[in-house]
């Protein structure tokens, strides 16, 4: 398979940038945040500039295809046998929720 | 099965482990890691998910459940470990994929962990507090 | 003869005879400057002559006598006994690979693997013999240190992902692949690329150390590697051909 050289790059890359992103979003949670309970109103007005609907959008995407990409090299490291069928149903899963998040991110801007 | 048969196919191995080596265990606990920050990410993107598109109530009452929740605050100090240690593991492996240290894989490993840890004892500290 | 002597666990199982494998115990007097492969040898001779295993140069040149001693794949003829600290030795065949008798393992699936890899060097035919790369020269890549492969199947049997992934092709036949391609005269570069670029080639190396832990010529096949995976990469974008 001729894509292995591009997913191997491509896991590196969302690695480093998870680091930042990953960096960015626990630092807002932990540093960010006065009251006891995170509200709706409180994460709205955090999220409603163009720069966090980014790092959101950016995160979700990079986090779930490291997520999932690591997933499958687990699968492969124990030998799976049908291949397509796990790349099937992890592409199904990563589409899945990154739509359900995108439209989850776009509820604080509506 | 005969001997016979079992001299012939499928043939004995052995298949002992390396166990002594700190590269087994930086690996086996990334693997570790990865995999329960996997499972999280799926869980915490379907809760967020789900309870953002039915409406601020439902995403309100979501949290509202969760974040009082003081179980839940002890496995999140444990998430917080996981994913520090897969980072910090995963800069050093970042470094032998650019091709730096080698040589020195074991002190790097050392040294990453120590900052981890340094990290970690402050989120602690800072949550407890 | 000193007095002191070692417990020897050694691991027996001939897959004529044998249903399972077993571990026979063998008491040892320890002589001076003692190695793992003395002690085999005394068991044979004048203990239980069926005790099988392979050896040839005693020297760690021939990268014949790899066992599993102590949980780490090591020669048994350049392991000393002293250097175990311990009186107590668990000498295992090689993991990893399949068995013949006892100590003994069948190395057919590693020179299997090293095969796939083409391990011998084809020139390019403009080139007439013979072609040198001056040592100072820039073309001239740091591949020395990792042209010392005896072939002994160290790296091979301590790899956990050979272990779970039995088409993986391992350490060994990886670090001949780069010291080919390394080579500016090489012209079938490219053919090796994909030949260790697929799935069950380089991708498998998670950079566990265990090779270079155990190698018994201190050589970082994880280093090697890690160079295949680059070129793989840069072959991929065309940046070299």
């Amino acid at each position: 398979m001729r894509v292995n050289a591009i997913t191997w790059l491509f896991q590196r890359i969302t690695a480093a940038v998870l680091l930042v992103l990953l960096g960015v979003h626990l630092w807002l949670l932990y540093m960010n945040n006065t009251s006891e309970v995170i509200s709706f109103a409180e994460a709205k007005a955090r999220l409603m500039s163009a720069p966090y609907i980014t790092l959101y959008v950016l995160l979700l995407l990079f986090g779930l295809f490291h997520a999932l990409n690591g997933l499958y090299t687990v699968m492969v490291d124990m030998g799976i046998k049908p291949r397509k069928t796990a790349i099937g149903a992890l592409l199904a899963v990563g589409l899945g929720l990154f739509g359900i998040g995108l439209i989850s991110i776009f509820q604080f801007i509506m | 099965m005969s001997n016979r048969e079992m001299a012939v196919t499928p043939r004995f191995k052995t298949h002992s482990q390396v166990w002594s080596a700190v590269g087994m265990w930086a690996w086996m606990l990334h693997r570790l890691t990865g995999i329960g920050i996997v499972l999280y990410l799926l869980l915490h993107a379907t809760l967020m998910g789900t309870s953002l598109i039915r409406g601020a109530e439902a995403f309100n009452a979501t949290l509202n459940t969760l974040m009082t929740n003081p179980v839940l605050h002890l496995a999140e100090i444990a998430l917080v470990g996981a994913i520090i240690y897969h980072g910090m593991n995963g800069i050093r492996l970042l470094l032998f994929d650019i091709g730096i240290g080698f040589s020195r894989q074991k002190e790097i490993f050392w040294v990453s962990m120590a900052i981890g840890a340094a990290m970690w004892i402050f989120v602690i500290i800072s949550k407890l507090s | 003869m000193s007095s002191q002597e070692i417990k020897a666990r050694i691991f027996r199982y001939d897959p004529e005879q044998d249903v399972e494998p077993r571990f026979d115990v063998y008491t040892i007097p320890v002589i001076k400057n003692m190695a793992i492969l003395d002690v085999v040898f005394h068991v044979q001779n004048y203990i239980d002559k069926s005790l099988a295993f392979r050896c040839s140069c005693r020297i760690g040149m021939c990268g014949s006598c790899a066992m599993y001693i102590n949980g780490k794949p090591r020669l048994a003829c350049r392991t000393q006994v002293s250097s175990l600290g311990t009186s107590e030795v668990t000498i295992m065949p090689l993991p990893n690979l399949p068995i013949i008798r006892d100590l003994a393992t069948d190395m057919e699936p590693f020179f299997e693997k090293w095969k796939k890899i083409k391990p011998y060097y084809v020139g390019k035919p403009e080139l007439k013999d013979p072609v040198v790369i001056r040592p100072d020269s820039d073309e001239r890549e740091f591949i020395d240190q990792m042209l010392d492969c005896i072939t002994c199947g160290c790296c091979y049997g301590a790899c956990s992902m050979v272990a779970t992934n039995e088409d993986y092709l391992g350490p060994a036949a990886l670090n001949r692949a780069y010291t080919l391609v390394a080579d500016k005269r090489d012209s079938i570069r490219v053919e090796r690329l994909k030949a260790v670029g697929r799935s069950y080639g380089v991708w498998r190396c998670h950079d566990q150390f265990n090779c270079a832990e155990v190698c018994p010529k201190n050589l970082v096949p994880t280093k090697s590697i890690q160079q295949l995976k680059k070129r793989c990469v840069m072959q991929k974008f065309g940046v070299f051909k």
